[in-house]
C-alpha cells in the first residue's frame, strides 16, 4: 500500500508541487492549508511523513511539531520542515520541537523524492 | 501658541514628510524630500527659527488649524497611499498565485504527456522488436521477419532442389529407354528362334510321315514341338505389346520431366536475392525504430528535468508572496508612525509633552520594526540546503 505523505502549506503551489512530485513516485498525498489544518488532518489519517512549511496563518510549523509530537501516533513518525527559513535558529528550534530534518526552498524536487525515500522508503 | 510649539511642529511635519519619503517611491521621494526642505524653509523664514535651532521658540502667529490641517492632509495622502499600495500588492498576490497555480498544472500535463508518448513507444517496440520475451501470443516484428526469411528461403531452396532432381530423373529415363529398346531387340531374337523351331517342327512332321507308321510317335512329338513354337511366339507378342505401352509411357513421363528440368530457375535465384534485401531492410528499419524509441525515451528523460527545474523556479511565487507580506508590514509600521505624530499634534494644549511621548513611540515602533527579520533570505531560486538531524 502507498505511504501517506502529509504536506502543510499556506501557499498552494508548494502544495500542488510537493504533490505532484510525490505523487509521480507512488505515495499517496495528503494535503493541508495551515498548522492547525494540518493538525486535524494528521489525526484523521495516520501520515507516514508529514512535510510543513513554518510561515503559516493560525499555526505555524514548529508549533505544529511540537503538538504532533505530544500524541503518540506522531511520536517517532518522520516530520520534515519545508520552509524559506534558513537562520540557524529557527533550524535549532525545529531540532529542538522534534523536526527529522530541514529543507530550504526552493526545493528541487529529485532531491526532495531522494530524502522522502531515506526518510519513509 | 508658544514659539516652542511651533518648532515642535515644524520638526514634526518635517519628520512626517521624511518618513513617507523613505517609504515612498523612488519617483515619489525626491518630491517629498524637497517638499519637505520647502516647507521647514518657509516656517522658518516666516517665524525666523532656524532649523539648527533646536531650543529656539516659533514665532507667534502661527495658527494652531494650519499644522493640525497640514497633518490631517499628510495622515490622510499617507493612509491613501498605504491603502492603495496594500490592495495593489494584494492584487500582484493574486495575480502571481492565478499564473504560477496554471504555469505548474501546464509543466505538469507536458510532463504526463511526454510520459505517456514514452510509454507507447516503447510499447510499440516491445511489440514489435520481441525484446519483452512475453508468452502472450502475440507476433513480434522480429520473429515474423526471421519466419518468413526462414520459410521463403527453404521454399526456394526446395524448387531449385527440384530442378536438380528431375534433371537426374531425365538421365535415367534415357537409361530406361535405352533397356527397354535392348528388350524389344532380344523379343526379336525370341521371335526368329521361334519361327525356326516351327520350321523345324515342320520338317520333323514331313520326316514322320515318311516313316509311316514308325515315324507317327514321333509326328506326335513334332506337333507338341510346333505348339510349343506357337505359343512362345505368341507369348513373344504380348510380350512385345507391354513393352510398347511401357516404351510410350516412359516417353511421355520422360519428356514431363524433361519440362520441369528445364524451367529457368533464374526467377527461384532472383526471388531468394530480393528476399534476401527486403529482409534486410526490415531488419534495418527495425532497428532503427529501435533507436527511435531510445532517443524518444532519453527526450522523455530531458523533459523530466527540465519541468522539475521549472517546477523549482516556479516556487518564486511563494517566495516573492511572503516577501510582498512584508511589504505590507512595512506599510503598516509607516502606518502606525504617522498615526503617532497625528495623535501628538492634535493634542495642541499639550504638544510640549506629546511630541516627545510620539518621538518615544515611533523609536519604538522603528525598533520593533527594524528586530523583524525577513522569512526570506534568499537572492536566487538555486535549490536550498538540505538538513536531516
Amino acid at each position: 500500500m502507498a505511504k501517506l505523505v502529509l504536506t502543510v502549506d499556506d501557499s498552494a503551489s508548494i502544495r500542488q508541487m510537493v504533490a505532484f512530485t510525490l505523487k509521480s513516485a507512488g505515495y499517496e498525498v495528503m494535503e493541508a492549508v495551515d498548522g492547525e489544518d494540518g493538525l486535524a488532518k494528521a489525526k484523521g489519517r495516520g501520515a507516514d511523513l508529514v512535510l510543513t512549511d513554518q510561515n503559516m496563518p493560525k499555526m505555524d510549523g514548529i508549533t505544529l511539531i511540537k503538538t504532533l509530537r505530544t500524541l503518540p501516533q506522531y511520536k517517532s513518525t518522520p516530520i520534515l520542515m519545508l520552509t524559506t527559513e534558513s537562520s540557524d535558529a529557527m533550524k535549532s528550534a525545529g531540532r529542538a520541537a522534534g523536526a527529522t530534518g530541514w529543507l530550504v526552498k526552493p526545493f528541487d524536487p529529485q532531491k526532495l523524492l531522494e530524502v522522502v525515500k531515506k526518510v519513509i522508503g | 501658541m508658544t514659539s516652542g510649539k511651533h518648532a515642535a511642529l515644524i520638526a514634526a511635519v518635517a519628520i512626517v514628510v521624511a518618513i513617507v519619503a523613505w517609504f515612498a517611491p523612488a519617483g515619489l521621494r525626491v518630491a517629498a524630500v524637497l517638499g519637505a526642505a520647502v516647507l521647514v524653509w518657509r516656517l522658518t523664514s516666516r517665524h525666523g527659527v532656524s532649523a539648527a535651532q533646536d531650543q529656539a521658540k516659533v514665532a507667534p502667529g502661527v495658527p494652531a488649524a494650519d499644522v493640525k490641517g497640514l497633518a490631517d492632509d499628510l495622515m490622510a495622502a499617507t493612509e491613501a497611499e498605504c491603502q492603495g499600495g496594500e490592495d495593489e500588492l494584494k492584487r500582484t498576490l493574486d495575480l502571481i498565485h492565478n499564473a504560477s497555480g496554471t504555469l505548474l498544472n501546464n509543466f505538469n500535463t507536458v510532463y504526463q504527456h511526454v510520459q505517456s508518448q514514452r510509454e507507447t513507444a516503447l510499447q510499440v517496440a516491445t511489440t514489435l522488436g520481441g525484446s519483452g520475451g512475453e508468452t502472450d501470443g502475440s507476433l513480434h516484428f522480429s520473429e515474423f521477419i526471421l519466419d518468413t526469411s526462414k520459410t521463403l528461403d527453404s521454399f526456394v531452396d526446395s524448387t531449385v532442389s527440384t530442378s536438380k532432381i528431375a534433371m537426374g530423373l531425365v538421365e535415367t529415363m534415357e537409361t530406361i529407354n535405352d533397356q527397354v529398346s535392348s528388350v524389344q531387340e532380344i523379343l526379336g531374337e525370341i521371335e526368329a528362334i521361334s519361327k525356326q523351331t516351327n520350321l523345324l517342327a515342320l520338317n520333323a512332321a514331313i520326316e514322320a510321315a515318311r516313316a509311316g507308321e514308325a515315324g507317327r510317335g514321333f509326328a506326335v512329338v513334332a506337333d507338341e514341338v510346333r505348339n510349343l513354337s506357337m505359343r512362345t511366339n505368341h507369348f513373344s507378342n504380348v510380350i512385345r505389346s507391354h513393352m510398347n505401352q511401357v516404351y510410350n509411357s516412359m516417353n511421355e513421363a520422360h519428356d514431363a520431366i524433361l519440362s520441369v528440368a528445364s524451367m529457368d530457375m533464374n526467377f527461384a535465384l532472383q526471388s531468394k536475392s530480393r528476399l534476401q534485401d527486403t529482409m534486410a531492410r526490415l531488419n534495418r528499419m527495425n532497428r532503427e525504430m529501435g533507436e527511435a524509441v531510445l532517443r524518444i525515451d532519453e527526450l522523455a528523460g530531458m523533459v523530466r528535468d527540465e519541468v522539475n527545474s521549472a517546477a523549482q523556479a516556479l516556487q518564486f511565487q511563494d517566495l516573492t508572496c511572503q516577501l510582498i507580506g512584508q511589504v505590507g508590514l512595512h506599510l503598516e509600521t509607516l502606518r502606525q508612525i504617522i498615526s503617532s505624530l497625528d495623535l501628538a499634534v492634535h493634542d495642541t494644549d499639550n504638544i510640549a509633552s506629546g511630541l516627545p511621548a510620539a518621538r518615544q513611540r515611533i523609536q519604538e515602533t522603528a525598533r520593533t520594526a527594524s528586530e523583524r527579520t525577513s522569512p526570506v533570505k534568499q537572492e536566487d531560486m538555486q535549490s536550498g540546503d538540505i538538513e536531516l538531524f
